[in-house]
């Protein structure tokens, strides 16, 4: 540690020394706790505040509240929220002048609303006109087209994420990419949409997407670490606080461990590969602070039928052990493998916010390490194409 | 998306739908094999198909990168859709009739942003969604219509 001090701090002898740009306050508080005023109930959300400030005004908001979220890339805000607190940000126009609006799906929802450009401080770091997305639940710009939110599947507003917004910082500098800058048929994420309302899919350069806030930060611009405590009580704790720290291997506050880490390349999708409890299957497999539980096939391990966690796994013999093994892929192949228990919900303690053994996901085809596998670790999260110590990304680490 | 379902050969290529897709309501879970057809033209797509015991799958490769593939059972009417790309198929589309189902069920989840692994099961309907931007997965099955000897584990 002391010797990577020393280096990035120029070295000693006769002759200047390489100026250093002055480092900024790098780390945030991450909090789970049981949600914003007015939508509380969250169980394993993972919060974070941020300021957002319209471009070249005075005019900011502090936001609390905001999900973190490892398996996505860009800052999408409750129109609602913002409002309330007087921020007011106009849509992008293509270069027929429409505004740009964009679909992304979450789970059991999609959020629809246009993008904009906010200044955006996290920390002592920041943002200039980023590209974010408005969460449009008050549906002041276009309305969705049918293919968006169809039949009441909209989650813009607070109650869809438990949240008063997403900052997804995932292995990618922007949420979309390269398919859609150019394909033959348009994706149909971002939509150029008529002052009348009439939407289309579009193409949309990559400088135009909703962008990764850390990617478009001045320095550390290379991924994130994340790190929270164990649980004092792995049946329930009321809220818990950790830290979301910018940059990998770029202060002295982010640097990767010399021993004893285990780094998984992703492929282009952002995922590594896994297989569970030594079954020869591969999965693919994502760390995702956004998603709530372990998530997994297992048809041995009963399914909650009722009550507030229907759906997750409620194990007969409770805790139950289980293990997966997460491999990296593309050059790097490193492996390893995590062991966790997995406990009946309905046993956790009555309005708990974070619990250690909650699990879910039968039917599933992949491996999704919610935030139970963040209570007691430290996680790298490395930009696409960024390089982090000897490390490019997309790469997770722990 | 590995073809591990049965060992059948493969039988039919049709080539080169049209990329100027007609867009009109099409069936696909409950719908017939014209509907098959449709879904590919709309997916700028093209089919190849496998003939399995009491069933065939149609498997549409689009050029966004989206796998679809449709079984049909021995009626001619589709009993299981499956999918995986790098963004969502249209599942009004997709889930035909079944749709205002599966809409009203994923309303009533708690937290439906952060499930990240959406399963809803009930007697008529199965539908499995998972997946973020760049990899999405999932099927729907009418567990009704499965032919006999069929597991749904082949439905993918």
């Amino acid at each position: 540690m002391l010797a990577l001090l020393s280096a990035c701090f120029g070295g000693n002898g006769t002759g200047t020394a390489p100026v250093k740009p002055t480092q900024v306050l790098n780390t945030l508080a991450l909090t789970v706790d049981s949600g914003p005023a007015g939508a509380s109930g969250a169980v394993n959300h993972a919060y974070v505040t941020l300021m957002v400030c319209v471009p070249g005004q005075a005019q900011c908001a502090s936001i609390d509240h905001v999900l973190l979220d490892t398996g996505s890339e860009g800052l999408r805000l409750v129109r609602s929220v913002l409002s309330a607190q007087s921020i007011t940000l106009s849509a992008q126009t293509d270069g027929q002048g429409r505004a740009i609006e964009e679909c992304v799906s979450f789970g059991g929802g999609q959020t629809w609303g246009p993008v904009a450009l906010a200044d955006v401080t996290l920390a002592g770091e920041s943002a200039a006109k980023l590209p974010i997305q408005i969460m449009d639940d008050t549906l002041a710009g276009a309305p969705p087209p049918a293919t968006c939110g169809a039949n009441g599947t909209l989650i813009d507003g607070v109650s869809g994420f438990n949240a008063n917004g997403v900052l997804g910082v995932g292995v990618f500098a922007q949420d979309c990419g390269a398919m859609c800058v150019n394909a033959a048929a348009p994706l149909p994420v971002y939509y150029g949409c008529t002052a009348a309302g009439a939407c289309s899919a579009e193409n949309i350069a990559l400088a135009d997407q909703v962008a990764n806030p850390v990617a478009m930060f001045a320095a550390d611009n290379n991924g994130v670490v994340i790190r929270l405590p164990n649980l004092q009580n792995a049946n329930g704790d009321a809220s818990v606080t950790g830290e979301l720290i910018f940059g990998i291997n770029t202060q002295a506050d982010n640097a990767l461990p010399v021993t004893g880490l285990t780094v998984l390349g992703a492929d282009a999708h952002g995922d590594f590969t896994a297989t569970y409890n030594g079954n020869t299957t591969l999965l693919p497999a994502i760390i995702d602070s956004g998603a709530d539980a372990f998530a997994f096939d297992d048809p041995t391990i009963a399914v909650c039928a009722t009550g507030a966690f229907i759906g997750y796994y409620c194990p007969a013999i409770a805790p139950k052990s289980v293990y997966v093994i997460g491999s990296g892929v593309g050059v790097n192949n490193a492996s390893s493998t995590v062991s966790f228990a997995i406990a009946d919900p309905n046993t956790f303690v009555a309005n708990a916010a974070a619990f250690a053994d909650l699990a879910g996901g039968g039917g599933s085809s992949a491996f999704t390490f919610g935030v139970p596998f963040f209570y007691g670790r430290t996680i790298y999260f490395g930009i696409d194409q960024r390089v982090a110590g000897i490390y490019t990304g997309p790469f997770y680490a722990f | 998306m590995i073809d591990r379902t049965c060992k059948c050969a493969l039988i039919l290529l049709i080539a080169g739908i049209s990329p100027l897709g007609l867009h009109r309501a099409y069936a696909g879970l409950g719908g017939d094999y014209a509907s098959v057809v449709a879904d590919a033209a709309d997916l700028h797509g093209t089919e190849s198909s496998a003939d399995c015991p009491h069933y065939t799958v149609w498997k549409i490769t689009a050029d966004t990168g989206m796998l679809v593939r449709e079984f049909l059972n021995e009626d001619g009417v589709v009993f299981a859709v499956a999918w995986t790309g790098p963004v969502l198929p249209d599942f009004r589309h997709l889930m035909g009739a079944r749709f205002a189902d599966y809409a009203a069920a994923v309303a009533a989840l708690r937290n439906p942003g952060l499930q990240r692994s959406v399963r809803l099961a009930s007697p008529d309907l199965v539908v499995e969604s998972e997946g973020h931007l760049r990899a999405y997965v999932g099927r729907a099955y009418l567990p009704g219509l499965i032919p006999p000897g069929v597991s749904s584990s082949d439905l993918r």
